[in-house]
């Protein structure tokens, strides 16, 4: 009997702007089911990523409720990455899902002793923003018995800049949403927690898809570690310093390699989430 | 490039407003609804603070990413604002919408998140009422600003430039204030020389004009005498009021007349804007 060595291995990272602290932080990921880096996935996973907006106030609450209600509707509704009615439920579940929140959070300022200030009043009016990517990838049936080569089905959709690039052989084989960097600037398109025009939503948001085989990689990523990704004078050396710096469990090695490029003037200075994904096999 | 620096709390930035409290002031704005000047500039000081104080509001309070002043000028110079913040001139933005020295509560219209509008119960924050007294000491009240200037420019050499922001009926009486206006533009960080934006309020009729690139339709000498002061927009903000419909150029200056300034406040960049999708 033939049996498959086939899996994938995802790890997350999401560090602070410099001059932040971890708790101010306001990209967000969820990846479902929820297992250590080390853990051989053999089984269907999703990921949701998003970018809180700085001008927007509880916008790393909102950027955590929308990753992880995005992920669970990836897992549990695979057609929400299809588009269309699915993507449309979804996106009015989660701004359903913000009201109960938002007022859980009021009255726990006011039993804290802390009541909304007038400011946060009118902000919070306007609600909360934040980007969005979500990734559902799925064993390709038959394929990993062993016999034949092992595959993976991947489907994303993404509303804004946080981006998806797939690599094969360590090269850039497919970037998305953002195909260019001029394209990145102050105003992407936003998923805002008052939003109730799910039809807009859908409409504005892209999908795409592909396959993966062991050797493969995804790669995840909020704006501003995008931009330096395709920015990079020498793509190869990028990849190669992300991929050697973004590794399991190592999120100070992380944060210091994202600083010396602040420094030096190479990465905008702006929150980073960061999902890599390791397809392996054989 | 100039104009890019990053505006934080590390490297914050100041705004210094300067109002027009002259006797001059106390006149009705030209336009369908009368109003007089110096109501309309108070409530643009108080709409210019609320609007920064929102914009950099985060749920531990307001990002001291901006440093704020409030000059009066007429029969004094000096701090304008009221309540506890009485006598002082630059104050960090969290300090500043702490301690309005009151708030009213007024009715807006509010989008409500289905394309349409409600109506709803907002709460207005004052932080200075409106004067009208004394001359037009517009000369006085800029050196004042360029003293507060370059102090900023002195201890922040690198960061984004501080904004002079003048609102006036335009009838100095202390001389053509172009040379002052000048002096206040020449102080520079490594990021650009000080701006200085003009909002004219006037009795003198005419179209109401936001960001103009051309003096030629203003309707008289003080409108144009303020318009040459005011300060080209940086390309970054030429390129925000382009993307909201504005015809601009590349030499559209910071100057209104007898129209909203309020826009100004969304032309500085803090970070990802948070904007509705269209």
């Amino acid at each position: 009997m033939t049996t498959s060595t086939s899996c994938v291995y995802v790890t997350h990272l999401v560090a602070p702007k410099k001059g932040s602290t971890a708790a101010e932080c306001e990209d967000a990921v969820a990846v479902l089911p929820g297992h250590p880096h080390d853990h051989m996935l053999r089984e269907p996973f999703a990921a949701g990523i998003c970018d809180g907006a700085t001008e927007s106030a509880l916008a790393k609450d909102w950027a955590r409720l929308l990753s992880r209600t995005a992920a669970e509707h990836a897992m549990a509704w695979p057609d929400v990455l299809a588009g269309g009615t699915s993507f449309e439920q979804f996106a009015e579940a989660v701004v359903a899902r913000w009201g109960p929140w938002l007022a859980d959070y009021t009255m726990a300022r006011q039993a804290d002793g802390r009541p909304l200030k007038w400011y946060e009043h009118t902000k919070l009016e306007e609600g909360a923003y934040a980007t969005l990517l979500t990734l559902r990838v799925d064993p390709e049936s038959g394929a990993h018995n062993g016999k034949t080569a092992p595959s993976w089905r991947w489907r994303a959709a993404a509303l804004g800049d946080s981006c998806l690039f797939h690599l094969r052989d360590n090269q850039l084989i497919q970037t998305f949403p953002v195909s260019a960097v001029e394209e990145f600037g102050t105003t992407p398109d936003l998923f805002s927690s008052r939003n109730r025009d799910a039809v807009l939503l859908a409409d504005r948001t892209r999908f795409t898809g592909g396959n993966c085989r062991p050797g493969d990689r995804l790669l995840l990523m909020t704006d501003a570690l995008a931009a330096w990704l395709m920015s990079a004078p020498d793509q190869a050396d990028a990849v190669g310093q992300l991929l050697e710096y973004a590794g399991p469990d190592d999120l100070d090695d992380f944060n210091n390699w994202l600083n010396g490029l602040r420094d030096s003037q190479q990465l905008r200075n702006d929150d980073v989430a960061f999902v890599r994904i390791d397809f392996e096999g054989r | 490039m100039p104009y890019t620096a990053e505006i934080s709390r590390s490297n914050p930035t100041s705004i210094i407003f300067l109002v027009d409290q002259s006797t001059s002031m106390s006149d009705p704005i030209g336009g369908e609804v009368p109003q007089q000047k110096a109501d309309v500039v108070a409530d643009a000081i108080n709409r210019l603070l609320t609007e920064l104080s929102v914009k950099c509001a985060k749920e531990e309070g307001v990002r001291d990413y901006f440093h704020v002043a409030v000059i009066g000028y007429g029969a004094t110079v000096g701090s304008a604002l009221a309540g506890p913040l009485e006598g002082r001139d630059l104050v960090p933005l969290s300090e500043v919408a702490d301690n309005p020295a009151r708030i009213d509560e007024r009715s807006k219209k509010v989008p409500d998140g289905a394309g349409g509008l409600v109506e709803t119960a907002v709460n207005f924050p004052l932080w200075m009422d409106p004067r009208a007294h004394g001359g037009t000491p517009m000369n006085r009240a800029l050196q004042y600003a360029e003293g507060l200037v370059a102090g900023w420019t002195e201890q922040y050499p690198a960061g984004f430039p501080p904004i002079v922001i003048n609102l006036t009926d335009g009838e100095s009486t202390d001389g053509d204030p172009t040379a002052a206006a000048e002096a206040v533009t020449s102080h520079a960080t490594a990021d650009g020389a000080a701006l200085l934006f003009n909002l004219h309020v006037s009795a003198a009729g005419g179209t109401p004009t936001a960001f103009p690139d051309s003096a030629d339709t203003l309707p008289d000498s003080y409108a144009r005498t303020l318009f040459g002061m005011s300060s080209p927009l940086p390309s970054h903000m030429r390129s925000y009021a382009a993307s909201q419909g504005q015809r601009v150029s590349e030499t559209t200056r910071g100057f209104v007349y007898n129209a909203d300034i309020t826009t100004v406040i969304q032309f500085l960049d803090i970070g990802t804007r948070a904007t509705e999708l269209r």
